[in-house]
């Protein structure tokens, strides 16, 4: 299917966390087809990067593309620092960036926990306030935070991981309310399963399961999420603010 | 891309309250990427006869919503026109059953009477009830379509807002709910759209207390444009695949 002519994204920088693969790629590469200039983090799959830096350039982008964990405040202070050297600032902030794992909670130690919670909801955190102080001064912008359904409906997940996105949800919500006076706009994109995202190991029982209580009877695909995204963040979408918004195919 | 009912031509849209303040906008706004319009109006012949001007090739349909056999008929009329039906958005709605006293006088539960509420209730919900079951039908046998509704904040959050008023959006959103679940196997996504107040429209009937007390409440600071909310049911009509069920709210943070 062809794109529309006209790119809703034109002239916006985006920073974009987890880029490297799955959702956080489709995410680069449909903001660089939409006309935004493209920044990524990724955490260690070199290959998978370079990758997401060539489907970029395919969609007619220059990528800026940074070996960040989300995790790390000084490193990401000099990432935004340098992106905003290089273009003057950034638009668009997409939390993308999260980690699961398949464990019952009697088998979850304190690492685990932690491992998820503090990339998920402190590397959020992290990243978002530094990026927020350019967006401040220049009195707009759009965080985008990928929450999931798990942390949004009741539901059978790894404990730590629904926590961290049920943190999301209430991140975005307050954060709406604080920073909407700079014009800035938070907005939590839920997506359900998705065809290779996070769930990939999920057994086979609740993928069985997904599939029959949801409405459309399949998992979603990237593109189609990160299509909705594009539009979330676009000038088209100016008065959605501290919204949870679910793509899950009606589950 | 959704399934178009003829691969050959653009989307066929129906859009019921065309000649409302918010349904105009996203008539236009279909028709600017492309769409096929055709639109219903009750009252206002004027503005569909402008409208019709603005968007040549749109087709303008008077109905009473309070009909059920009029709503399937008008269905009938644009799916004809277009040979099937790709989306359809449901804008019509009434905010105010009576006279007001005032335009500050808030319409209290002692104001609502049993006509009223009946009409509230027939407008709002009723209608599309029976305009989705009418037209779901259609869309099942082009494999498909988008439908979005379109609610309110009042439907949603706890704000104070006249109750039948209130109540009438809501159900649509049990409405969105329950009938995502059962046309989903047909590929029909439905999703409900619920605005805060707007620059239009029904929220021309707030009083000026709560418009307000509204503005203080509103991250943004500032009702909403009709264009703002146009541009996502425009979205979910044109190009939504997995997005279904959903209520979304679009009130500046309230």
């Amino acid at each position: 299917m062809t794109e529309n002519p006209e790119q809703i994204l034109e002239g916006r920088c985006a920073l974009i966390t987890g880029g490297s693969r799955g959702l956080g790629r489709a995410l680069c590469c449909k903001f660089t087809a939409e006309g935004a200039r493209v920044a990524f983090t990724y955490l260690n799959n070199d290959d998978a990067a370079n990758e997401t830096r060539a489907m970029c350039k395919e969609a007619g982008g220059e990528a800026l593309v940074y070996k960040v964990p989300v995790t790390d405040r000084e490193a990401t202070g000099r990432m935004v620092e340098d992106i905003e050297e290089k273009w003057g600032g950034i638009d668009i902030l997409v939390n993308n960036a999260a980690v699961t794992q398949a464990l019952p909670i009697a088998l979850m130690e304190e690492e685990d926990w932690d491992y998820v919670m503090d990339t998920n909801v402190k590397g959020v955190f992290l990243t978002t306030r530094t990026v927020l102080r350019g967006m401040i001064r220049s009195k707009g912008g759009v965080i985008l935070n990928i929450g999931s359904l798990a942390g949004v409906r009741m539901m059978e997940a790894p404990l730590h991981y629904y926590t961290s996105k049920a943190a999301i949800k209430g991140l975005t919500e307050c954060l709406a309310k604080e920073v909407a006076r700079y014009g800035i706009r938070v907005i939590c994109l839920a997506p359900g399963l998705l065809e290779e995202g996070v769930g990939r190991n999920l057994p086979d029982h609740r993928l069985a399961d997904y599939l029959k209580h949801c409405s459309l009877g399949r998992v979603g695909r990237f593109g189609e999420v990160a299509r909705f995204a594009a539009f979330l963040v676009s000038d088209a979408n100016t008065y959605m603010t501290g919204e949870t918004v679910i793509i899950d195919g009606g589950v | 891309m959704p399934m178009k009912s003829n691969p050959s031509q653009s989307l066929g849209c129906l859009v019921f309250g065309g000649s409302g303040a918010l349904g105009r906008v996203v008539c236009h706004a279909l028709a600017a990427k492309g769409a096929r319009v055709a639109f219903t109006y009750h009252t206002g012949g004027e503005v569909a006869k402008e409208l019709v001007k603005e968007l040549p090739g749109s087709q303008a349909l008077q109905l009473d919503l309070r009909s059920v056999t009029e709503i399937e008929s008008a269905v009938d009329a644009a799916a004809d026109e277009f040979g099937g039906l790709d989306a359809f958005v449901q804008c019509a709605a009434v905010g105010v059953t009576m006279e007001c006293s005032g335009p500050t006088s808030h319409h209290l539960m002692s104001q609502v009477d049993e006509k009223g509420w009946d009409m509230m209730m027939d407008v709002n919900a009723k209608s599309t009830f029976f305009a989705v079951r009418h037209i779901s039908e259609i869309m099942r046998r082009n494999n498909g379509g988008n439908i979005v509704l379109v609610g309110s904040i009042d439907g949603v959050k706890p704000v104070p807002a006249p109750v039948h008023y209130a109540a009438s959006k809501a159900a649509l959103q049990g409405m969105t709910q329950a009938m995502s679940k059962e046309l989903g196997e047909f590929g029909i996504r439905i999703n409900l759209v619920a605005p805060g107040i707007l620059e239009d429209g029904i929220s021309r009937d707030l009083p000026d207390d709560l418009l307000s007390e509204y503005i203080k409440h509103c991250g943004l600071k500032r009702v909403g444009r009709l264009s703002e909310v146009a541009s996502i049911i425009t979205w979910l009509a044109r190009e939504n695949t997995y997005v279904t069920g959903q209520t979304i709210l679009v009130d500046g943070a309230v």
